[in-house]
């Protein structure tokens, strides 16, 4: 019942949020397409489910003081993250069909679908991937993302570590939001040849949620270190050790 | 006899330690004065209590259950921070709901009469109240749960005199139909000095005294007369300060020989709650004589 409660809670708390993201990224989308040149419209639709993925579970998960306050205790709040997190990314998934077709329609007037468009822009470098296999792969990545925001969230249970997590989170979003740039700006660069466009392209699109995913794996193996420390010396029940 | 006790308890944050093993037992239909100066951990305790934080060692239970991410024990407890912790944006009735389904009951009789003494407006978003509101809106939430331990911090923030008036009235009144177990963090201390009958203070990490209310009020005393005469009247007996004026002796004590006869010259009286704190918590600093 709590877990539920929870969940609806943090889902009413994400939708605003999401929704004044979304319209910042139409806007600056349709400013670099239009003003830059830049064709950036598959990079920003990423790049907001980067943040429309973190975001939630930073702000939310990352202040359990809500949830404690009502005697939430962490096993629960761990289960209603996890359950936010795949609702929200099978959300994200739905939605992915919806918001490049409008933020094409912004661009050109024309409303495509993204995923027809992913194998031929996209997914160069493997372009030769099953339109399922694509999609899947996606929707993986932002899964990747997803736990990122997760971890986040949990590295901050009761341990007054909101700093930290909106520490890394502000690293990831930066880093990330560069190395996106970095490669936009290879990919404009004449003197490379097609495969490192291709590379450009690719990272363009993903690199910043592979290197997350890395990222998260790192942090998961931080996380769970911090979780065996703290169970070996932790009493539970009157007994220390191991519970 | 329903029983949350913290024993052995320690907690530090970073290089500080707040808490160096806190032994103490709360028990049920007590109201308890929860005192210590700024810092000594008071909401700490509290949280560690609340499953908000986890010592580093020792440990707390509550009829012998460990309550370190023990549901059935946290649904027993409540803590009411001196933060807002309710989302800014929702409304009052809002927080009365979500704890309903969270606590899975809450006295909404009592609800609505306190919003009547209060005057809460239940529609309001938690953003437009004044400091004062947000903390009846939580007091409110805090006397309706359906818990066995409540545990209030700085329970009176931002409320004016009339307003501490009426909650303190309308915490007996609850606490008189329900008896359970509240303990109360506080600075105000003489404002609470007649609703707790068990004080406990917190000190350098530690508790330095757990004592009934009353016995306590009946202990603390402050002699004054010639110094001399007060000092051979208090020869045998822990004094917790003294202050001198010209030939004039003040000196404050918990353990007043009452069955030896007062000297001539030697009056002796009462200390309040409040003043007894200041005494007991006072940093060492020896005999203040002038």
């Amino acid at each position: 019942m709590r877990v539920k409660v929870l969940v609806k809670y943090n889902l009413h708390t994400l939708l605003p949020t999401t929704l004044a993201l979304l319209l910042v990224v139409l806007v600056f989308s349709w400013l670099t397409a239009h003003v830059m040149h830049f064709n950036s419209t598959e990079t920003l639709t990423y790049f907001v489910w980067g943040l429309v993925f973190a975001y939630p579970f930073v702000l939310g998960m990352a202040n359990p003081d809500f949830a404690f306050q009502n005697s939430m205790i962490r096993p629960q709040l761990r289960k209603a993250a996890l359950i936010t997190l795949l609702v929200i990314a099978a959300c994200g998934a739905l939605t992915q069909l919806f918001i490049a077709p409008l933020q094409n329609w912004l661009l050109t007037g024309t409303a495509t679908n993204p995923v027809a468009t992913q194998g031929a822009s996209v997914f160069r470098l493997t372009a030769s991937m099953p339109l399922t296999s694509q999609v899947l792969m996606n929707w993986l990545l932002d899964l990747a993302l997803g736990t990122f925001g997760y971890i986040c969230g949990l590295l901050s249970l009761g341990q007054n570590k909101r700093r930290t997590a909106l520490l890394i989170f502000l690293v990831w979003t930066g880093g990330a939001a560069l190395l996106v740039l970095l490669a936009i700006l290879l990919r404009q660069l004449p003197q490379f040849s097609p495969l490192v466009a291709a590379i450009g392209n690719f990272a363009a699109m993903n690199l910043g949620k592979l290197i997350l995913a890395a990222l998260s794996c790192l942090v998961m193996i931080a996380w769970l270190a911090a979780i065996v420390r703290r169970v070996q010396t932790a009493p539970v029940n009157g007994k220390k050790g191991l519970a | 006899m329903t029983e949350l006790k913290v024993t052995n308890v320690a907690k530090h944050f970073g290089r500080k330690n707040v808490l160096n093993g806190i032994n103490v037992t709360f028990t049920d239909g007590q109201i308890y004065g929860l005192l210590g100066r700024n810092g000594v951990g008071k909401s700490t305790l509290l949280r560690l209590i609340n499953n908000r934080l986890l010592a580093d060692r020792g440990q707390i239970t509550l009829d012998g259950a460990s309550v370190v991410d023990n549901e059935a024990a946290q649904n027993r407890i409540f803590l009411m921070s001196a933060e807002m912790l309710y989302p800014a944006e929702q409304k009052v009735s809002w927080v009365f709901k979500i704890t309903k389904q969270l606590y899975g009951g809450f006295d909404d009789a009592l609800a609505a009469h306190l919003v009547s003494v209060f005057h809460v407006d239940t529609t309001s978003r938690l953003s437009r109240l004044s400091t004062g509101y947000k903390t009846l809106v939580k007091l409110i939430v805090a006397l309706c749960v359906p818990c066995d331990f409540v545990l209030l911090d700085e329970p009176v923030l931002g409320l004016d005199a009339p307003n501490r008036h009426l909650f303190y009235q309308e915490l007996m009144a609850t606490f008189t139909d329900r008896p359970r177990t509240f303990v109360i963090a506080t600075h105000l201390i003489e404002e609470i000095s007649q609703l707790v009958n068990q004080v406990v203070v917190i000190e350098r990490g530690v508790v330095t005294l757990d004592q009934d209310a009353d016995e306590l009020r009946q202990r603390g005393k402050m002699i004054t007369g010639p110094a001399a005469t007060v000092r051979d009247w208090l020869a045998d007996v822990k004094v917790l300060r003294t202050t001198a004026l010209g030939g004039m002796l003040a000196a404050y004590t918990l353990d007043a020989p009452l069955e030896k006869p007062l000297p001539a010259g030697v009056t002796m009286e009462a200390m309040n709650l409040q003043q007894l704190f200041i005494e007991l918590t006072r940093e060492e600093e020896g005999s203040h004589e002038s």
